[in-house]
């Protein structure tokens, strides 16, 4: 146990985890430069397009140091991204160590601090890593600069490397031995292993990624999950080298993984503790938590017979991806289709992206959104999915929504633009300080639901693209928000009902009103559009009904120019039906 | 009474002193000559149709163009050649169209004589500027004075009034249905419609006439019924008993056989269509005809039945225009056990609610 090193990377999007990944796995000869695909830990497509890694890949390293002695070295890949927090904080529960990877031309940005100081908080012994010196902007004085007033860690001896030509990479693995610490463990105590990971095989049922605490794990061995109590035989416990490689037994220490003909995701979830059916460990190892969706959408099919096929890709990517949840739900412009939960918008992104690569299935999302929680003046409190699960403005006491801490790193010029941007998403100032003369980290504190709409690309356009950010939920908070229900001729369109701020109600109610009158054809009756909050309206446009020719003349040689006339305006009239609105 | 099947004689007189701004119908100036070889080829025209003797007419209607732009002898002419083609001792309705400016005392004398039972005149509007821009040869002071002197014919006098005039104001539009309302048993409300071959096109064409005329139309749906004149189509208001039967013919598909150049028949399901200009005309009556299927004319026929406040006949709704119908707001029709009319608001709305039925045609 004392030559094993669980340790992950922790770094910025681009700043080169995934490249350093790779060096490191080259370098200790894991796999040969033959079998190297350019950064083989990002094997989604969507991680590759993006250069950002979502789904994690143990891989396990052996490495003489320097020393003499072997050692095992245990690389547990994080995502990066804030929407897989509690993904991320299993990982990093699994290791003792991690690399803190930053840009030496970039220097310390968002997620580098979210993701060091969770790592801090798991208590891991923290490597700063200067990455890209070999590029002529490098300024590594600069990043360890940065990381000692920023994150707070001392960095002046921080290994300087380039992932790239490979520089400094054998430092980084001597350091690994030297200063993360060996795991503690006893291996004839009763089986604990934590699930850092699971994945969905069509063969061998649900893989599970596991750190073995406590305990001994071997094949054959019953096991039991703690979070439902579910127990299974286990059929192979093995290690990444990087393929699945079987091995007798994992011991205190190891990673490795476990496979039991388990059938679905739900059953080995994320975060839970494995034991010993035979011998119960006392207690699970903490940190468990089942976790929930925060930004929902609808995923229709474009083609509405599809809709059978998107329903079989969603419940094959969901043997593989426990996070996503969906239900039926139909809309009268879209057909049917599924209300579908995720961690988050990358989430969102890369559950799209899957659908389309791995199942084929072409799909519609509409406008994502949030959960927001209904307390009643009853005292009932609801969760509201959805502006129709609203009740009543009368019978509501308050209204709860999702809120977000959020922090954005920028070049300090752009200061005003982004505070002003923040604003009006409802954002509440929390600090602002100076990370070096030229840029500046602002933290607010902003609704989700304003976030999730188009916050990032708005902020990459004020900013030219130099802001990054970070962001973390921060829990529920009474708002003022208000359902707005849109009435197309007296009648609720639920599809086009929209929850909103209240001071925010009339200019949304507004654009969605004038919107959908430019989009009803103006053929059809008289109709009033309204946008209204309970029984209170706030905006009303009339579509006016098209007369044209209503009070023409019409006898004899009038009528087969009559007709003529009503059938061109009926061509005009299929090719846009009233149905096909979309919201807007 | 609409339910009668009848059938009734149209003839098209092409001849204008001047053309109207607003007009699209065919017309030409009157020159004695072609009034000669145009009743030459009214008189070969109709001799197609009593080849196997006179046919028996319900309604009568000399329409134009101006006819009272013919001459008394032109006149005689006109109606010996009617009257020996087709069975006028049937005639319940005779009706001649005219201009304030053109009809006189002999006129009406002679047609009243010859049985002519309404007079249609084109009043148009009796304010000086609105007719002026219409481009209209009388004013207002010649249109009352015709008014009057169809009123003491004792003939029955229908008026023809035009809203959406560039200029025309519901003050003004209120002024002209008072005033003829006061001589007048039947009001033909029409909007200005500018057609691109209209002299008015260049100047007015292109404005949005068709929203301004709704105040107009609305308003005249609420003054004329309570005057005692129903709506009863459309464009056509009048106490019971005074609707004008040749024109309900075209809305049931009746039989109108139709004399003249541009003239359109529809006789036994078929449409004929006349060549348009005088000259064709002459040349050669026949024109192009057209045979509507049981279907089309099922839809055609729904939707002539929905202009007016008779509307249709359930039982003899396809019943895809019936659930076109029915998918339709309520308030736009009237419904009564047999019949499915348009209500006011549906007559505001006509064209929408056609459309919506032809929707169904294919």
């Amino acid at each position: 146990m004392n030559n094993i090193r669980n340790f992950c990377i922790i770094a910025h999007i681009d700043h080169g985890k995934s490249t350093l990944a790779d060096r490191l796995l080259e370098s200790t000869n894991t796999i040969s430069s033959r079998e190297m695909k350019a950064q083989i830990l990002d094997s989604l497509s969507l991680e590759r397009e993006r250069g950002i890694t979502i789904k994690l890949v143990p891989v396990r390293m052996d490495y003489t140091a320097k020393d003499g002695q072997k050692y095992i070295l245990n690389l547990i890949d994080t995502p990066g991204h804030v929407d897989f927090a509690y993904e991320v904080s299993r990982s990093l529960a699994a290791c003792e160590g991690a690399l803190l990877v930053v840009d030496a031309t970039q220097g310390v940005e968002a997620q580098t601090v979210a993701n060091a100081y969770q790592a801090i908080e798991q208590g891991l012994e923290i490597l700063p890593v200067i990455n890209k010196i070999d590029l002529p902007s490098a300024r590594p004085d600069n990043a360890k600069q940065e990381i000692s007033d920023v994150v707070g860690l001392d960095a002046s001896n921080a290994v300087l490397t380039s992932a790239k030509t490979g520089e400094g990479v054998t430092d980084i693995l001597e350091r690994i031995v030297t200063d993360v610490p060996a795991p503690e463990g006893d291996p004839k105590a009763p089986l604990q292993a934590l699930i850092f990971d699971s994945v969905y095989d069509n063969y061998r049922g649900v893989i599970c990624y596991v750190r073995v605490v406590n305990g001994t794990i071997k094949s054959g061995q019953n096991i039991m999950f703690m979070a439902n109590g579910i127990t299974y035989p286990v059929n192979e416990a093995g290690v990444f080298k990087p393929g699945f490689t079987p091995v007798n037994e994992l011991k205190a220490g190891e990673v490795g993984y476990v496979t039991a003909s388990i059938k679905t995701l739900a059953e080995a979830q994320v975060g839970d503790t494995i034991t010993d059916a035979n011998n119960p460990a006392g207690s699970p190892l903490p940190g468990y938590k089942k976790v929930k969706s925060v930004v929902f959408c609808g995923f229709y099919p474009v083609e509405r017979d599809n809709y059978p096929q998107l329903r079989d890709a969603l419940e094959k990517l969901c043997l593989n991806d426990s996070a996503v949840t969906y239900e039926p739900e139909s809309s009268e412009a879209l057909g049917f289709g599924f209300r579908c939960g995720f961690l988050g918008l990358l989430h969102m992104d890369v559950v799209r992206e899957r659908l389309r690569e791995e199942y084929g299935v072409e799909l519609v999302a509409t406008a994502p959104n949030v959960i927001y929680e209904v307390v009643k003046t009853s005292g009932e409190v609801i969760e509201a999915h959805r502006p129709s699960d609203f009740p009543d403005p009368s019978e509501i006491d308050e209204i709860r929504e999702p809120y977000i801490k959020l922090s954005v790193f920028m070049p300090s010029e752009f200061t005003g633009r982004v505070m002003q941007l923040v604003q009006d998403k409802r954002g509440t100032y929390k600090s602002m300080d100076y990370i070096t003369p030229e840029r500046v980290r602002l933290v607010y504190e902003m609704p989700l639901s304003e976030f999730i709409v188009d916050f990032h690309d708005k902020l990459k356009s004020q900013t030219r693209g130099y802001a990054s950010l970070d962001y973390e939920l921060v829990g529920l908070k009474a708002s003022e928000l208000v359902r707005v229900d849109i009435l197309v001729n007296g009648e609720a369109a639920d599809a086009f009902s929209f929850v909103c701020h209240k001071d925010q109600a009339y200019n949304r109610g507004h654009a969605v009103v004038t919107k959908l009158k430019e989009l009803i054809p103006s053929q059809l009756f008289e109709i009033p559009i309204q946008a209204s909050i309970g029984r209170r309206v706030i905006v009303r446009v009339n579509v006016k009904a098209l007369r044209k020719d209503v009070l023409a003349k019409c006898y004899g040689g009038d009528i087969t120019r009559k007709r003529k006339l009503l059938e061109k305006q009926k061509e005009g009239k299929n090719s846009r039906s009233v149905l096909g609105l979309h919201a807007g | 009474m609409i339910l009668v099947k009848s059938r009734g004689l149209y003839v098209h007189v092409p001849f204008c002193e001047r053309k109207c701004g607003y007009c699209s119908f065919y017309s030409v100036r009157k020159d004695n000559g072609l009034v000669s070889s145009w009743l030459e080829a009214v008189e070969r025209e109709a001799g197609r149709y009593s080849v196997n003797g006179r046919l028996r007419l319900s309604t009568l209607y000399i329409g134009g163009g101006t006819p009272t732009v013919l001459t008394l002898s032109e006149w005689e002419r006109l109606m010996s050649i009617i009257g020996n083609n087709f069975d006028t001792s049937t005639l319940i309705e005779a009706t001649c169209e005219a201009n304030p400016n053109s009809l006189t005392a002999e006129h009406l004398a002679f047609l009243k004589a010859d049985g002519f039972t309404r007079i249609s005149l084109g009043v148009q509007s009796l304010k000086d500027s609105e007719l002026s821009t219409l481009g209209r040869v009388h004013d207002s002071r010649t249109a009352l004075d015709a008014m009057k002197l169809v009123k003491s014919s004792g003939l029955s006098l229908s008026c023809d009034l035009i809203f959406a005039i560039p200029g025309q104001t519901l003050r003004t539009w209120d002024y002209s249905l008072k005033s003829v309302i006061e001589f007048a048993d039947h009001v033909s409300c029409y909007q200005l419609t500018l057609e691109p071959d209209a002299p008015m096109f260049e100047r007015y064409g292109h404005d949005d006439l068709n929203s301004e005329g709704y105040k107009f139309y609305r308003y005249a749906q609420y003054f004329l019924p309570l005057k005692g004149f129903e709506q009863y189509e459309i464009s056509n208001f009048a106490p019971e008993g005074y609707e004008c039967r040749h024109n309900i013919s075209y809305w049931n598909h009746s039989d109108v056989i139709a004399l003249g150049p541009s003239a359109v028949s529809y006789v036994d399901g078929v449409r004929y269509s006349n060549p348009r200009t005088l000259e064709d005309y002459v040349a050669d009556t026949e024109g192009t005809f057209e045979k509507l299927s049981p279907r089309e004319s099922a839809f055609e026929l729904a939707i002539l039945s929905l202009r007016t406040k008779w509307g249709v006949l359930r039982k003899n709704l396809l019943p895809e225009i019936e659930s076109a119908i029915m998918n339709m707001p309520d308030d736009l029709f009237v419904f009564t056990p047999e019949r499915i009319a348009l209500s006011k608001r549906g007559m505001r709305l006509g064209n929408s609610v056609w459309s919506e039925i032809l929707l169904r045609s294919d």
